[in-house]
């Protein structure tokens, strides 16, 4: 898989530079953490380090559902676990290769062909931060990773660029006490499921933003 | 012809674009995000291409001598924008073909409008200091002089008063009038009727809501349905010539025909100050059927920033009515755009619903709401 390669041989040597000089070589080897998951529908979660990305559809963390081909020809679907993969440059608050580099949680792509560079962004967090968040995260993943020839090159080489934040709360509104507040759900309701965003910021680099729990890999 | 606006690293601007800018544009964001920032950029950047077309005109007139430049640091300055440029500092303007590049510190704008393009532009900026007006105008402190924006708010609303003596303002249920005293002095009332039956009140003793939306009331509506392109062609030319000592070739009368485009450009920030939200409604209709539905000799463009998630809901609303062709007060599409002004760069909040309609997503105002009350089951549980 070539993206991991690329993540091994060329993203880990351009996170540890910048800090180099201060904090000499890095000492561990490095780790591309991730999972190909091939069915056709699956909900997915923030999960730890060692667990898996795939939940279950009653589970409270449940941040999003990817529609996944067709139920006779699902993809491959490569998720890795991109801030996991920047986390271990961090040692202590002392020795942090990765200090000041933005992380979103997963990079997704077909692992067999170019389709498809999705940078997902979830949050179970506070609703009202998502965006913030989430656009922050893209912008600098992806200046840090645009800084790089081979994986810009791998990008640039992709049919489709999505950057997608899902949030808990995007389709779950709890209602207010009496429905003292029952107006302010309303524009909710209005906004599809997902909902694409022009960010040229992020535009300019040809991905489409998209926010919401339905991700459809056709 | 489509206008155009880049900023670069400019205060807390890290890069914003905004492409074929709408007559409507509405910038929502957090206290400091940019919005007003933006609003002056595009006001300064409006004025000097109207200083351009005048220059333009000029010379097709074959009046000799016009030169004009711009200094951008006394330009900025004045704008109370100085502070917020740095080396890296760029911004680019575009009206059609028409670009004015301020970067390193200098602004270039040396092109000609084309007879056919001239564009005779009025700017007006409503500020949100306007609430001292009332007692400006009844004091002679000149506190507002060391502020660009609220003594062009005070000078718009001064010419404002001069033609309209008396103006029903609905959006809050008040009739503002002005009448000149035997000791010269004016009088500004509000009138209306309330609890205790009819009343009339001095203009500074009115709620904060009345003195603040009673100024936005009398600035568009003058703008709107009362504003002399000529005079202004005269005043614009007057000025002109006196800044390039250059007078003698000033001529009242000049042929406002010459000007194939004509547009007045309004500025406001925080419409809805003080504003009870029913009348934050009102007012945006007041504003929409002034500035784009009554017929006008010019085009009209309007620029809000605003924290109000009324007046952003309620454009849903007046797009749906124009796409449902109902009677009431509308807005197409097409002329509005809305956009979120975060870590200093720029969200297009205009999308799609699941039916292909243009809507505004107006959830990032909800979001506190929100997360009010997910919070607040933690402990009603």
């Amino acid at each position: 898989m070539r993206l991991i390669k690329i993540l091994k041989d060329n993203v880990a040597p351009a996170v540890v530079k910048r800090k180099e000089g201060k904090l000499g070589a890095f000492p561990d080897d490095v780790v591309v953490d991730y999972e190909v998951i091939s069915q056709h529908i699956f909900d997915i979660h923030d999960c730890k380090s060692d667990g898996s990305i795939v939940c279950d559809r009653n589970s409270a963390d449940r941040a999003a559902t990817y529609i996944n081909g067709t139920s006779s020809a699902p993809y491959n679907l490569l998720f890795i676990k991109y801030d996991e993969f920047i986390n271990q440059f961090r040692k202590s608050p002392n020795e942090d290769w990765s200090k000041d580099l933005k992380r979103a949680d997963y990079i997704v792509c077909v692992s067999d062909n170019n389709d498809y560079f999705i940078i997902h962004e979830l949050s179970v967090g506070n609703i009202k931060s998502k965006g913030h968040d989430a656009k922050s995260q893209f912008i600098g993943t992806l200046n840090f990773l645009m800084k790089i020839p081979e994986i810009k090159e791998y990008i640039y080489g992709c049919t489709t660029k999505k950057c997608i934040v899902s949030a808990r709360g995007c389709d779950d509104i709890k209602p207010s006490p009496r429905g003292i507040a029952a107006g302010f759900s309303r524009p909710y309701k209005i906004i599809p499921n997902p909902c694409e965003y022009k960010i040229p910021s992020l535009n300019k680099l040809g991905f489409t933003v998209w926010q919401g729990n339905i991700i459809n890999i056709a | 012809m489509e206008e155009y606006l880049k900023i670069i690293d400019f205060g807390p601007i890290s890069e914003i674009e905004l492409k074929n800018i709408s007559p409507l544009t509405v910038f929502i964001g957090k206290s400091g995000s940019g919005k007003s920032t933006i609003m002056k950029v595009l006001s300064l950047f409006r004025w000097m291409y109207k200083r351009v077309n005048l220059r333009s005109f000029i010379k097709h007139s074959k009046i000799k001598n016009t030169k004009i430049g711009f200094k951008t640091k006394p330009l900025l300055r004045t704008s109370g924008l100085l502070e917020y440029l740095t080396p890296t500092s760029q911004i680019i303007y575009r009206n059609g073909p028409y670009e004015i590049i301020m970067k390193n510190g200098a602004t270039s704008a040396k092109f000609v409008v084309a007879r056919e393009d001239l564009s005779l532009e009025k700017v007006v900026f409503i500020s949100d200091k306007r609430s001292i007006i009332p007692d400006l105008l009844g004091s002679s402190v000149d506190r507002h002089k060391d502020n660009y924006y609220l003594q062009d708010t005070l000078e718009n609303f001064r010419t404002a008063y001069k033609y309209i003596s008396e103006l029903s303002l609905d959006f809050l249920g008040v009739k503002f009038s002005v009448q000149k005293q035997k000791n010269g002095i004016n009088d500004f009332r509000i009138s209306g009727n309330g609890a205790n039956g009819d009343y009339s009140i001095k203009l500074s003793d009115a709620s904060s809501g009345i003195q603040t939306a009673t100024s936005v009331g009398l600035i568009v509506d003058y703008y709107a349905t009362r504003y002399n392109l000529e005079d202004s062609l005269n005043r614009a030319l007057f000025s002109y010539f006196a800044d390039n000592d250059n007078l003698k070739n000033f001529r009242a009368g000049m042929n406002v025909g010459e000007f194939p485009n004509r547009r007045v450009n309004i500025f406001i920030e925080e419409p809805e100050l003080s504003l009870y939200p029913d009348n934050q409604l009102e007012l945006v209709d007041f504003l929409v059927n002034r500035c784009f539905s009554n017929m006008h000799q010019y085009d009209m463009t309007l620029m809000l920033a605003t924290h109000s998630p009324y007046i952003v809901n309620y454009l849903n609303l007046l797009i749906a009515r124009y796409i449902g062709k109902d009677k009431e007060t509308s807005i197409n599409p097409d002329m509005v755009g809305v956009y979120l002004i975060e870590e200093g760069t720029l969200i297009d909040l205009k999308v799609k619903d699941d039916n292909g309609m243009p809507v505004i997503d107006a959830t990032r105002l909800s979001d506190p709401i929100s997360g009010i009350y997910d919070e607040y089951d933690k402990f009603s549980r």
